[in-house]
């Protein structure tokens, strides 16, 4: 369903340092014929997943200049901005920080930005063997929070 | 232009000794010109004369002239016949019936016999054409003349119009993207776009070694760029070298696989072909396994960051929860209905909101604060609910899908065991060729798998390659740019340079459109052909010019269809090509029914000339291919006096061609 979120930005950006990652080539993370398991995802999955890696570590910077705004939001599922969103709204305690979204996405950058420097160690680390510990992790993390 | 071949003329060529004349009529409706002969009568050899007369190659053999240790041009029976200090010459002659008039094409090859008795030959054949120019016939003689024979048909284009039906089926058995890529590449008639930009990339270097006012560092970058641009230049051969080597590999392994296949010992045979019903499950199965690979992989990016976020977001569902609860949210008063009543001082009921009235109504405007968030948080509260559900559902999910991973994976360890165990049942069968072929594919394979290796290792350092060749000019323009004097050769380099960036971007879109059009093409034609319509869904090329034929049931099975599929194949691509081509030439297919089955052989005949009306089509075939149905079929489409026949002597040295009457 169509949803009216308040200033939601048109994009998330992330620094010119991760562009080669972020952009599908040949040979990039995101290519569908690349061995990656982001193999034919679009730069607003690594977005999310990068966030979500490197909230969960406690890990944000801002952003380096030049910034380069080109993770659409209208892209993302809803279900994926409420992740996004879940993140201000737990560390303000409130629900007032809808009023205005924008800073919630600039909160969400800086998690993505140091996430994805912890997803290539973990990628470059685990190789094509990174899906099954993944999973792994994934596993551990539902146990640990029964 | 449209032609059609009125008459062909052949004199001392090959086997056939004198001269034999073939005239056709050509008809719209009755497009079809049989020329009947046993294999090794002469067929192929007329398809040669045809090319060797209008470009100086014989599609069956790779040379002009003839090979010293091979069959000369000129028929041996005339050279045998030859006095001392005598001459002979092969020729064939060509009439053609154009819409701007008669043109006539004629190729020579003069030999004879020396004072010594020696036998020589001209090195090369000569070519002169009649052609109509303005009403009147004019002749042209030497090598200027081919390009009026481009004009009616590229060299380049020949292989799509003149055709070995052989060649045909095996196309797409042995066929790699870099060949189907030549293909395309050939119809785009890119051949300006690339004389423009050799033309170029020449004047950019010229222009870079003729700069005057040079500094060490200007000699280092240019230095560095010439030492780049020879790197690439070695690497792209040693890429096509391995290419070539890697084609012709592909091509040795399907005769391999055939001779295994059609081998008289039926547990050999069999084996053979268990082997390659094996091979095709383990294709299956491959795709399968990477099909649910790709399904675990995305559901796992799906999932994690609601399972890293699992705090934060049962956080955020306990603050909605807890506001519903305290009936916050949402709220039974609009916000904006209560700073309306503050502002204008006055309730609803009439009465001024003063004192302790106008603070609770104040007190309350603090609580509803949320009521234009009430839409949102709701949606907020809904979608969380669907994330707890995704997450519970997690374990077992993926679990199954694992298990499913893991079956494909046990079910195709099975099958290359299995293969494995054939191998080594074949190396030790007791016949000698057939272990040396084994070996031979083995090796095959293996050399295969480590040029696929090799290529892509060579074709990554030529992207490296590329790379610092376009950071060095870039370093270069900018010293250029350091010395006022060098501006107006800067100028013009970044002219060259922008010129030839525009080059490659045509290149790219045309090859791109040209792609398309093929691959619609090709699936029209293919629709129109093909008996089973239902059993595949569509044919695509993709941009690395793999081809893929998509069963309905979703599989690739370009490696799985029968020989008539292939032919059926093939010739679905060749009349692509010579549609988008624009040349409107006639088709000559070289047996083109053989070695497949009965009811494919039936359904082509039937649906190819009419798929082809209009254009003049001449067939060469075998006795073996020309039986009851297919004659039945195509003398609709034929004029008797189209029908040619190839007899032979008693020695079968000599051959003669002459009207068939069918008995």
């Amino acid at each position: 369903m169509a949803t009216n979120h308040n200033n939601e930005p048109r994009d998330a950006a992330y620094t010119k340092e991760h562009l080669e990652i972020y952009t599908d080539k040949k040979g990039g993370w995101l290519n569908k014929e690349s061995k990656s398991i982001f193999a034919g995802k679009f730069q607003k999955d690594l977005f999310i997943f990068a966030m979500a890696i490197g909230k969960h570590r406690g890990k944000n910077t801002p952003l380096n200049p030049p910034k380069l705004g080109n993770v659409r939001v209208d892209a993302m599922t809803e279900k994926q901005k409420w992740a996004l969103l879940s993140i201000g709204i737990s560390e303000t305690k409130t629900l007032l920080c809808l009023q205005d979204e924008s800073p919630l996405y600039s909160k969400a950058e800086e998690y993505a930005h140091e996430g994805l420097k912890i997803l290539i160690s973990r990628v470059e680390k685990y190789g094509i063997n990174y899906p099954k510990s993944l999973e792994a992790e994934l596993k551990e993390l539902l146990e640990e929070q029964k | 232009m449209k032609y059609a071949i009125s008459s062909i003329s052949i004199t001392n060529y090959r086997q056939y000794l004198g001269t034999q004349v073939l005239d056709f009529t050509f008809d719209k409706t009755k497009n079809v010109s049989l020329i009947l002969g046993k294999n090794g009568a002469g067929k192929s050899n007329l398809l040669n004369a045809i090319t060797w007369c209008l470009y100086g190659i014989e599609i069956h053999k790779s040379k002009d002239h003839h090979d010293i240790s091979g069959m000369p041009v000129i028929n041996t029976s005339a050279l045998k016949k030859l006095k001392v200090n005598e001459s002979i010459t092969a020729e064939v002659t060509i009439h053609l019936k154009t819409d701007s008039g008669p043109w006539i094409i004629k190729r020579t090859l003069e030999g004879g016999k020396s004072g010594l008795g020696d036998l020589y030959f001209d090195d090369a054949s000569k070519l002169s054409v009649v052609h109509p120019v303005y009403g009147q016939d004019k002749i042209d003689h030497g090598d200027d003349t081919q390009i009026l024979i481009n004009n009616l048909l590229p060299e380049a284009l020949k292989n799509f119009f003149f055709i070995d039906g052989e060649q045909l089926r095996e196309f797409f058995k042995v066929s790699t993207p870099e060949n189907i890529s030549k293909a395309i590449d050939i119809v785009s008639q890119l051949e300006l776009v690339y004389k423009a930009s050799d033309h170029l990339s020449k004047v950019e270097t010229n222009l870079r070694k003729s700069v005057k006012n040079s500094t060490p560092q200007l000699e280092r970058v240019q230095r560095n760029i010439e030492l780049t641009e020879k790197k690439i230049e070695e690497l792209k051969t040693t890429i096509k070298t391995i290419e070539k080597q890697k084609e012709k590999d592909h091509e040795e392994i399907a005769k391999v696989r055939e001779f295994l296949k059609t081998h008289n010992s039926t547990q050999i045979a069999s084996l053979e072909k268990e082997r390659q019903s094996l091979e095709t499950d383990i294709r299956k199965l491959n795709e399968q396994l990477r099909k649910k690979e790709y399904q675990r992989n995305s559901y796992l990016i799906e999932i994690a960051p609601f399972i890293y976020l699992k705090k934060e977001i049962e956080q955020t569902y306990g603050i909605i929860e807890e506001k519903v609860e305290k009936g916050e949210l949402p709220p039974r008063i609009r916000e904006i209905f209560i700073k309306e009543l503050l502002e204008k001082g006055r309730c609803i009921c009439g009465n001024d909101l003063v004192g302790e009235s106008r603070k609770a109504l104040e007190e309350y405007s603090k609580k509803v604060s949320l009521s234009e968030l009430s839409e949102i948080s709701i949606v907020g509260k809904t979608t969380i609910e669907d994330i707890f559900s995704s997450i519970k559902e997690f374990p077992a999910k993926i679990d199954a899908i694992n298990e499913e991973i893991e079956d494909f994976k046990d079910q195709l360890e099975k099958k290359e065991r299995r293969l494995e165990h054939i191998s080594e049942e074949v190396k030790e069968y007791d016949v000698a060729d057939v272990r040396r072929y084994e070996e031979r594919r083995e090796e095959l394979n293996r050399l295969i798998a480590k040029n696929e290796q090799v290529l892509i290792l060579q074709n990554s350092d030529l992207t490296i390659l590329n790379t610092t060749l376009k950071d060095l000019k870039d370093e270069y323009e900018r010293e250029l740019s350091k010395n006022k004097k060098n501006d107006s050769l800067k100028e013009r380099l970044t002219l060259v340079q922008s010129s030839l960036k525009v080059l490659a971007n045509t290149e790219k879109i045309i090859k791109t459109k040209i792609r398309y059009q093929v691959e619609k093409s090709l699936n029209e034609n293919f629709k129109t052909l093909i008996r089973k319509k239902t059993a595949f869904s569509s044919i695509t090329i993709d941009e690395n010019y793999d081809v893929k034929v998509h069963h309905i049931d979703g599989y690739n099975v370009i490696n799985d269809l029968s020989a008539g599929e292939y032919l059926i194949l093939g010739l679905s691509f060749m009349s692509a090509l010579m549609t988008i081509s624009g040349f409107q030439a006639p088709v000559i297919i070289d047996t083109p029914l053989g070695k497949i089955d009965d009811e494919h052989r039936e359904y082509i005949t039937t649906e190819l000339p009419r798929f082809l009306a209009g254009t003049q089509l001449i067939l060469l075939v075998t006795p073996t291919e020309y039986d009851h149905n297919v004659q039945a079929n195509l003398s609709k489409y034929l004029i008797n006096e189209n029908f040619y026949r190839i007899s032979e002597n008693k020695e079968q040295t000599e051959s003669t061609v002459g009207r068939y009457d069918g008995n």
